[in-house]
């Protein structure tokens, strides 16, 4: 039985794309997933930046678990739904200094990283044993990629806002991804909103699909 | 101070001839300095003549709101020459700049003044004015440095601040490295002259010492609290700065500001 409320509801959110706004409204269930799609410079990337918080916006709702985002200060709200960027960013220093980075922060310093499940996230998107103590700046972008969607992972949001997560990523990689993604939502209190140009991975994992609405005024 | 050679109006048209020859030989290579070194000769002897007769008054009334209020006037002055040399920042606002440079001075000024050298009253203008201008000569530098810095590397490491920013960092969490290298490009002029100080140069305040008549080994141990109290007042004045200026990088929702 799902729960009624849907997990994720967002009404009438005007994104800022700089000349112009568009708008969107849209609900995800717990377990759920959905696909923002139109054509480069439509404001995908702004609309997932927006639901981060890392983009302002003019106005609009956003409900998470029954929660106004108003309600929730930005640090504990990215907390909760966490941005993945397009381009891969590591930090300086070994892969696993970066899996252990959120935990070092003010939010999460009470917990600690799962390593196991790392280690698991790691190999189950097909990096070799060997990732955790290689220098992440010498990572190639397919790697920063998946190392960033696990750091992304075992920090575990409520929202996954992912933005072209398996562009750099050769067809083998993009499946183990999907896989693994496709485990993520079992849970009914995990969602994701994602972006894709890639349409067997729209396909690999089916979900709502949305565009941006133009301002009618 | 009975013995300082005093120098006469001869001696200072002397010394325009020397910047007189350099002028002439830069007009044979059009350099195209000429303007810039006569404007600068024109304003550094205006400026020092008029600060010269200034201090005359000052030191002759010895009021310390006079003094506090030409200190004041001198980290205005600074304020406003550290926030026109950022060149990857406009508009930062000259009061921080200002707060930093205030705070950082009359913090060492006092402690110098009252406690190194037990002046009575310990705003006896003939030390604290010197003192003064010579932290804030070098504080100017160290600000405008940290400023320009902040700025340029939040810019250039904006992806990495928005990635912690995304996995829950604070607004100081997430420009902690950038903080870090403001406050280290801010004094590294003044480490620099640490290193190098009585091998390489020495310093303005020690030349004129000497020149002017007084013991070497005394006016080394004058330098001496002069470098440290600078390094000290560059060091407390950087990082002021940048905890003063950090929140302007955000808006008020915790998001880097798009107009960055």
């Amino acid at each position: 039985m799902r729960a009624a409320k849907p997990l994720l509801e967002v009404n009438n959110l005007i994104v800022n794309l700089g000349s112009k706004s568009k708008w969107c409204s849209f609900k995800v269930n717990g377990g759920e997933l959905v696909w923002v799609v139109g054509p480069s410079g439509a404001g995908k990337t702004s609309l997932l930046r927006t639901l981060a918080r890392l983009n302002a916006t003019i106005s609009g709702e956003v409900i998470l678990n029954e929660r106004d985002w108003n309600q929730i200060p930005a640090a504990e709200w990215r907390t909760k739904l966490l941005y993945v960027h397009q381009k891969p960013v590591v930090f300086p220093g070994a892969v696993e200094t970066n899996l252990q980075l959120p935990f070092t922060l003010k939010w999460r310093r009470d917990s600690s990283p799962d390593m196991k499940l790392a280690a698991r996230l790691l190999s189950d998107l097909l990096l070799p044993d060997d990732i955790l103590t290689r220098d992440a700046c010498r990572l190639s972008v397919g790697e920063s990629a998946r190392v960033a969607l696990v750091r992304s992972l075992i920090v575990n949001p409520e929202v996954l806002l992912l933005d072209e997560v398996t562009a750099s990523l050769d067809p083998e990689a993009r499946s183990a991804v999907s896989k693994l993604l496709k485990i993520w939502l079992a849970d009914d209190c995990r969602c994701i909103v994602a972006t894709a140009h890639d349409e067997n991975l729209r396909q690999d994992i089916p979900g709502l699909e949305i565009t941006l609405n133009e301002m009618s005024e | 101070m009975n013995d300082v050679v005093p120098i006469t109006n001869t001696g200072l048209i002397l010394t325009s001839l020397l910047l007189l020859i350099a002028g002439t030989i830069s007009v044979l290579l059009r350099l195209g300095i000429v303007k810039k070194l006569l404007w600068g000769t024109v304003r550094c002897v205006v400026q020092l003549t008029a600060i010269g007769y200034v201090l005359y008054w000052v030191f002759a009334l010895d009021r310390p709101e006079l003094i506090v209020a030409q200190v004041l006037i001198m980290c205005i002055v600074a304020a406003k020459t550290a926030t026109a040399r950022t060149p990857n920042v406009s508009h930062f606002p000259t009061l921080i700049a200002f707060a930093a440079l205030s705070v950082s001075t009359f913090f060492v000024l006092i402690i110098v003044s009252g406690l190194i050298i037990r002046a009575e009253p310990w705003y006896t203008a003939r030390i604290t004015i010197p003192i003064a201008g010579m932290i804030l000569g070098n504080a100017v530098n160290g600000i405008a440095l940290a400023i320009d810095r902040l700025y340029a590397e939040v810019k250039h490491r904006k992806d990495e601040v928005e990635t912690l920013l995304t996995l829950g960092a604070t607004p100081w969490e997430a420009v902690g490295e950038s903080l870090r290298q403001a406050v280290r490009s801010g004094i590294t002029p003044i480490m620099n002259s640490l290193m190098v100080v009585g091998l390489v140069s020495i310093p303005g305040m020690m030349t004129g010492q000497i020149l002017g008549g007084a013991d070497p080994m005394e006016a080394a141990r004058y330098q001496i609290v002069v470098m440290l109290m600078i390094t000290a007042a560059v060091a407390l004045g950087s990082m002021l700065l940048v905890c003063l200026a950090y929140k302007r990088l955000f808006t008020a929702d915790d998001a880097l500001t798009p107009d960055l």
